[in-house]
């Protein structure tokens, strides 16, 4: 099939998002990529063009945006890598645990994987060719939630996103900011642990509405 | 397709007012999702693909370059 003839087919099936939907899916797709590698020039120099969308004083996800904005100004792309990798990426034992199991089951690769692929093999999502990091990362966790709200913004697809935050962001998700936002001689990933907070703080409350 | 249900204008409404709204599509162009540094992790796959072996496969990028928010 050609790209041509499958982006019209994805044109005409595609669900229509509310604001708050895409919203929602513009703010996974952030997380997916300041967690996925380290940022590159064109990212960092976007992050501050986002907080003037989503930044305000008046709540703490303004906040946690305004907080990004000024750590991306104040950062450079070498700088950034080199902190990158000393976080998330030092054999053996890394400073910051970028994956769900560590912090569900206390090691990696446990139960909660497993679970998780199965979840993955019902929704019809498995992991990119060439991608060696296990499924629960938390830039692929964002991938996915991500894909199920474009994807299923009525009734049926807003449950399946609360059954997927539920069971695979939700338990670790503040375990990882304390962590983060305590990383040692870090300059730039701490000061972005309030807005992981907040905004999965917000999805929690949000799909506790439903 | 929108639930119009008065649980869900409430929670639409706590979304926004929580902040999360009102921005342009912007944040995915921003992310450079797409290019070869920066694609998504996981991928849909397609029922052929699932039914053989669960993991990887090339299809996927397929959505990601259709669903652009």
């Amino acid at each position: 099939m050609s790209v041509v003839s499958e982006r019209s087919v994805a044109a005409a099936s595609a669900p229509v998002l509310g604001e708050e939907d895409r919203a929602r899916a513009e703010h996974y797709a952030v997380l997916s990529r300041l967690f996925a590698s380290a940022p590159d020039a064109a990212f960092l120099k976007n992050l501050p063009a986002l907080a003037a969308s989503w930044g305000s004083a008046d709540s703490a996800l303004g906040q946690a945006w305004l907080l990004v904005a000024d750590a991306a100004r104040e950062s450079s792309v070498e700088a950034l890598e080199e902190e990158y990798t000393r976080l998330f990426m030092t054999i053996g034992r890394p400073e910051v645990m970028l994956f769900g199991s560590f912090y569900m089951a206390g090691f990696l690769m446990e139960e909660p994987v497993v679970e998780l692929r199965h979840d993955l093999a019902e929704l019809g999502l498995g992991r990119r060719l060439g991608v060696t990091e296990s499924e629960d990362h938390l830039a692929a966790l964002c991938d996915v939630m991500r894909h199920l709200i474009v994807t299923g913004p009525d009734a049926a697809g807003l449950a399946r996103q609360q059954l997927f935050f539920t069971r695979h962001l939700a338990p670790w998700f503040e375990a990882f900011c304390d962590a983060l936002s305590n990383a040692p001689e870090a300059r730039f990933y701490p000061r972005t642990a309030a807005l992981v907070r907040a905004f999965f703080a917000i999805e929690r409350l949000a799909f506790d509405m439903l | 397709m929108q639930d119009k249900k008065p649980e869900n204008l409430k929670r639409r409404g706590f979304l926004l007012a929580a902040g999360v709204g009102s921005a342009g599509a912007v944040a995915v162009v921003a992310t450079g999702m797409g290019k070869e540094s920066a694609k998504p992790v996981i991928a849909a796959i397609s029922a052929e693909e699932k039914s053989g072996s669960y993991e990887e496969t090339a299809h996927v990028s397929n959505y990601y370059r259709t669903a652009r928010v």
